[in-house]
Order: structure tokens, then sequence, then C-alpha cells
């Protein structure tokens, strides 16, 4: 067996330009620039508005589960879905893409977790002003307290299902409006939302 | 709980900003006006919903359905908030309301005493009559003097502009489509452009209650003259014609139709519309044909 003819630079390698010395490195300016991409990406995607919530964003909802960018500038963005047959994923995904593209990445891939389940205990303290300002609220240990006049026993449950999977419907028996609860994702939910819309071509793996 | 000597009291409290709470002992033609508003919304919601319902099964594809299933819940969800805050007034309760509305006495929106006959007549429906919609909700959240409905159109509005989203996707898809998609969508645009401009309602009459009272805020058709400003100009983008020989800029640039026709909106708000019939007499089969899904729900514990 020949070994093979070499050509080029490795030809005039010499001795002290190999070894972990000599490892081409990255400056400390493109380290810094790449993270602050990084960091301006992750900031932009958590500032993302949720579809159906106005004024309130995902981050908050504690639904970015993981923000990264490789050397290229490709973010892969992880999303969590409250309920897997939530219909604005799709909207979710375009949006979550074009700010991670605002915010400096060439292109970006969004997968949605779907284990572990996301619960409302995800949502920060932000997460929860921001939906008792839309009169929506998040049970802390089980106790609900009405956006509307804090009263915490005069809550009447509705309907375990109000406009959106992701809320449940009480009265209001002190104030009298109608409230809104944050509930955790059950086994009833349906696993079709996370199929790809037929039209959209952008890549996407299930996580 | 607040009182008012006079009406002429209470017209000062909604000039000032006042907003109404549930306790409060409001006039009776208030009460009435504001129940009547809010009865109507939610009966257009249940319409609404039945109407998306009905396109599940027929829509293209499963993300579509899927989209259309969840719009359905939306808009029924929707319902459902609203009749809780209609029935709080006083007036009717929500089954007498829903009997009503089932045995064709009570009133909703004139979109829907029409037959969808294609699937780019659903889009006409998601896109231009929810924007519609959303057009009028909005004006009514911004400054409604009734303070439960203010709370939950909140939310309505919300949910209603993602529709919209949704909406101009599909309508997308058809306008980037084969000259037949094209053509299917203008063809279903000339079917209901009347039906959405009717939407607005006829002209705003003076000392009309619903904007004396700040249960709405603009009149039907300033309200119009926005939505042509914004739809018309997109429609154009698209390549599609809006089916008016009158439309033109006025002297001042903005976009003005001709005289309405207002013979088949009166035909609908009497419930003799085209579809009228058979859609009140679905929903009163679609009501009877779940109630064991109620029933189910009503006796397993609530989240």
């Amino acid at each position: 067996m020949t070994a093979p003819a070499i050509s080029g630079a490795a030809e005039t390698v010499r001795p002290d330009e190999v070894g972990v010395d000599a490892c081409p490195t990255e400056s400390r300016a493109t380290r810094l620039t790449r993270l602050t991409r990084l960091t301006r990406i992750a900031a932009a995607v958590a500032l993302v508005p949720d579809p159906e919530l106005a004024g309130v964003a995902i981050g908050s909802l504690g639904l970015v589960r993981s923000v990264a960018v490789d050397d290229e500038g490709v973010a892969k963005v992880v999303v969590a879905t409250t309920f897997l047959g939530c219909p604005a994923l799709d909207m979710m995904r375009s949006d979550v893409a074009a700010a991670a593209v605002g915010a400096g990445a060439l292109r970006a891939d969004v997968a949605f977790a779907l284990s572990p389940p996301w619960t409302t205990d995800a949502i920060t303290a932000q997460g929860r002003a921001a939906l008792a300002a839309l009169g929506i609220a998040v049970p802390i240990g089980g106790e609900v307290v009405c956006p509307f006049c804090s009263s915490r026993a005069m809550l009447r449950p509705l309907a375990a299902v109000g406009p959106a999977s992701c809320r449940s419907l009480r009265w209001c028996d002190s104030c009298r409006n109608v409230v809104e609860v944050m509930r955790n994702p059950d086994a009833a939910s349906s696993v079709v939302a996370t199929l790809p819309s037929p039209t959209r071509r952008q890549s996407y793996a299930h996580v | 709980m607040r009182t008012w000597n006079s009406e002429d009291d209470f017209d000062r409290f909604i000039e000032s900003e006042g907003i109404v709470e549930p306790a409060d002992v409001m006039p009776g033609r208030y009460r009435e006006e504001v129940f009547r508003f809010i009865e109507m919304h939610a009966n257009s919601e249940l319409f609404g919903g039945l109407c998306e319902h009905y396109w599940v099964s027929r829509a293209p594809g499963l993300h579509r359905k899927l989209a259309f299933l969840a719009k359905t819940q939306d808009e029924i969800g929707h319902a459902h908030l609203l009749y809780m805050v209609a029935a709080d007034l006083g007036m009717k309760t929500r089954q007498e309301m829903l009997d009503d509305l089932f045995e064709g006495r009570s009133k909703f929106h004139n979109v829907f005493h029409y037959k969808t006959q294609t699937w780019a007549d659903q889009i006409v429906i998601a896109f231009l009559v929810d924007a519609a919609a959303l057009t009028t909700q909005q004006a009514v959240f911004k400054n409604c003097s009734y303070g439960p409905y203010r709370r939950i159109l909140r939310r309505i509005v919300s949910e209603e502009g993602f529709h919209m989203r949704h909406g101009e996707e599909m309508l997308l898809t058809l306008a980037d489509g084969t000259d037949i998609q094209r053509r299917m969508f203008q063809e279903a645009l000339d079917r209901w452009w009347e039906a959405v401009m009717h939407f607005f309602g006829p002209p705003t009459k003076d000392g009309d209650l619903l904007i004396r009272w700040r249960i709405k805020s603009e009149t039907n058709e300033a309200l119009r003259d926005k939505y042509l400003q914004k739809f018309v100009p997109m429609l154009h983008d698209y390549g599609f014609t809006v089916p008016d020989q009158s439309l033109h800029k006025d002297a001042t640039g903005r976009w003005a139709i001709g005289p309405i026709d207002w013979r088949a909106l009166s035909a609908a708000q009497a419930n003799a519309g085209q579809d009228s019939a058979q859609r009140i007499e679905r929903s009163r089969l679609a009501w009877r044909d779940t109630a064991w899904v109620r029933d189910a729900l009503d006796s397993a514990a609530v989240a």
C-alpha cells in the first residue's frame, strides 16, 4: 500500500506548529461576540408574545426550554407546549424563528418539547402579573385568587375547559366577573398538533 | 353598590368615564341595552363556533381541521363567558337565552344567515368577517362602560386577533395558489362582500343609547370606514377585486364605497335570511345532541 500523496500546507508543518498551544482558538473578541449574540437571541425569544394572550411573553410563561447558537449562527430553540393540541404552535414557531433571526441568528430551527410536560409552576412572577392583567389567574398551591378583586374563597367553578384547553372557567361571586384559570395539561391532549403544517417547509425535529 | 337619582346623573357618571359594576343600581334602560348587546354577541359567538365546527371534517388537511377544532372551542368558550355576564344582568337565564335562540326569537350576526358554499367562503368568514368582528369588538373594548363585559372582551379580542392571523394565512394559500384557487376566493368575495359591509350595521342614529351610555363608542359608519381603509388595499395587494362598482378614493384619499342595499340585512335581522331557518335548526340539534357531554362534564370534578 502506497502512502497517499501529500500536498499543500501539510507539507510545510513544523513541530512547534502543532499541539495544544498552537491549536487555533477564537479570539476573545469573537467569543464575546458569540456570547452576546446568544444572549441577544435568548432575550428576543423570551420576549416573543404568546399568539393568543396579548402582552404575555412566552418566556414569562416558562415555555422557552433552551436556546443555543452554533458556529454558523444557526439558532436552535426548544419551546415547551402548554397543551399538545394548542393551535398556536405554528404561529409560535414562526414568531420565535423571526425573533431569533431579528436578533442576529442566520436562521432558526424551532422544536417543541413534549417532555417533561409544561405545568403552571413554570410561569414566572412576571407571567402571573401579565396574565392577571388579562383576568387570568394562575393557581398557587391549588389556591386561586380572583385577578379582579383578590377574593380567595368566592370562585365558583363554571367549566373544566374554557375558550382554550389551557384554561378553566370560574365565576367570582364577590365581584361577579368571569375568571379564567390556567390549568395543567392532562392525558386527554392530542398529539396531532405537533405534526408539521403542509404549508410550511422549515425543518424542525421532535424532542 | 352605587345608585343614581336620575338618568341625568347616570349620564354624567358615564360621561366622566365611570365604569358600571353588576351590583350597581343602574337605570333599567341601561340594563336592557347592555343585556341585549351582550346577548347578541354571545349568540353570534355560538353560531360562529357551530359554523366553524361544520368545517372541521371538510377543511383540507389535518392541520386545518385541527385549527378549526381549536377555533370552535374558542368561539364556544367566548359564548360561555358572554352568556354568564349576560345572565348575571338578571333579564334572562342562560337557558332562556338559548331557548330563545333555538326557537328563532333572538338575533345573531347577519353573516350566519347565509350558506357557505365553498371552502373559500369559509376563508372569507375566517379572515374578512373575523376582522370585521375584531374591528367592532376592539371599539367596544376600548371604552365600554360595563365593567364585566369590558374585562372578558380583553381576552376575546386577544383571541380574535389570533383567528384573524390564521384567516390571513389561509387566504395567502389561496392567493398564492392556482388560477382555480384564486378564482374560488374571488367568487367567495363577490358573494360575501355585501354581507361584510352589512356586518357593521346601518348608519347609527342620533341619540343612539349604545353610544350615549358608552356601551360602544364608535358609530357603525366610522367602523365600516376604518375597516375599508385597511382591507381594501390589502385585497388589492393580493390581486383581488372588491365587488363594488362605485368603490373609489374620495377627495381626502380615503376609500369609499357606493350606496348600500340594506334589504338582505333586514331579512337577516328578521331571521328570514337565505339560511336562517336551517342554521337555527342545526344549532338546536347541536345543543340537543351534545347534552350527554354537558351531563358528563357537570358530573366530573372541575379543575
